[in-house]
């Protein structure tokens, strides 16, 4: 089961309009959804092969930006968010699916799961929020949807 | 919507462009003789070589380029391999069979046919290995839905060279055709060229 599954009908209500799947791994959020990912993994359903960090659209066209499990892969956490928001229009959609690294390391440990090593920042809701102080966004909610070691944060961009 | 602009101004992008040369090969196809001659004069101008076709079909256009460039690079999905589940009866409709996409140039050696979806990460790889280099330009016409021709577009700025040119077609103000609304997200300069479905940029 891909992370999306479990926060797809959460999450689909926002995403309406022209909208990127950034690191969507073989399950878009939606048919319409521009998807974006490495093409050196495979995938037979990509749109853009290339890097999530420098987006290949201009400013403001996007009326929703969605990432499950991505942006804890990347060391500059608000670099990457001033890229995704740039593409953003105003009163468009942030939509972050991320893992909360303790209860993920916890997860793995307990179910005897190999940890991703990919995981470069140390993610939470806190430090996700910390990481947004100054940018154009409100949270509009911020849930742990299945009391897992995810959680679902939904930005607007003002 | 791209900027438009007369043949006649052409010349202020592509010095060498000249709007006076004729092609005489050209035999009615699904692109009017005014929008190859477009082209034509623009690969010209840009000392095209070869080219890169997103859309093969029944070949015509793919026939006449290659009268008049070294080697055609040309991509179509057959119907056998699409998934036909994401398509519009009227897209389902316009699919070809794996035997009659490209029968117009049959003949033609300087064409190499590739088939597959360019969403697919392992045909466009098998794409670029085979190509072994960037090209000089690029001329998309396949699926003209929005997220199709944004595709198309990118993977078109990734594969021709520096300087090079790239071309669509169908750049027209109709609401069911996605190719203007996909150059308006796209970081692309993009020009129409007045009175035909002519778009055209040079690569970054």
């Amino acid at each position: 089961m891909s992370e999306t599954t479990k926060i797809r009908n959460e999450v689909l209500p926002y995403c309406k309009g022209n909208g990127v799947d950034l690191g969507y791994g073989w399950d878009k959020i939606n048919k319409t959804a521009i998807s974006v990912d490495k093409g050196e993994r495979g995938f037979d359903d990509l749109n853009y092969d290339g890097d999530a960090r420098d987006l290949p659209f201009k400013n403001e066209t996007m009326d929703y930006v969605y990432s499950s499990h991505l942006l804890e892969d990347f060391v500059n956490t608000k670099e990457i968010l001033i890229e995704w928001i740039r593409i953003l229009k105003i009163g468009g959609y942030l939509i972050l699916y991320l893992p909360i690294q303790k209860k993920y390391v916890e997860h793995c440990t307990v179910n005897k799961l190999g940890i991703n090593t990919d995981h470069k920042v140390d993610m939470s809701l806190d430090y996700l929020l910390n990481c947004v102080v100054g940018l154009p966004l409100e949270l509009i909610e911020s849930i742990n949807p299945h009391a897992d070691y995810s959680f679902l944060a939904i930005f607007r961009k003002i | 919507m791209p900027k438009t602009i007369s043949e006649f101004e052409i010349i202020n992008i592509i010095p060498d462009y000249d709007t006076t040369i004729q092609y005489p090969d050209y035999e009615r196809g699904l692109i009017l003789r005014s929008d190859m001659e477009v082209m034509l004069r623009l690969l010209r101008a840009t000392h095209s070589k070869n080219i890169f076709e997103f859309g093969t079909w029944a070949g015509k256009t793919t026939r006449i380029l290659s009268l008049y460039l070294d080697y055609v690079y040309t991509l179509d999905i057959d119907k056998e391999s699409a998934d036909l589940s994401e398509l519009s009866k009227d897209q389902i409709m316009e699919l070809s069979n794996h035997n009659d996409i490209g029968h117009w140039y049959k003949g033609r050696d300087n064409i190499k046919q590739f088939y597959g979806n360019c969403y697919d990460a392992d045909v466009m790889k098998f794409v670029r290995n085979s190509i072994g280099k960037q090209v000089d330009s690029c001329f998309i016409d396949a699926n003209h839905n929005f997220v199709p021709v944004l595709s198309d577009s990118l993977q078109a700025r990734a594969m021709v060279k520096s300087g090079g040119l790239i071309m669509w077609h169908d750049v027209k103000d109709d609401p069911s055709v996605g190719v203007i609304k996909a150059l308006e997200i796209l970081p692309f300069t993009v020009y129409h060229v007045d009175g035909s479905w002519i778009g055209f940029c040079i690569n970054d």
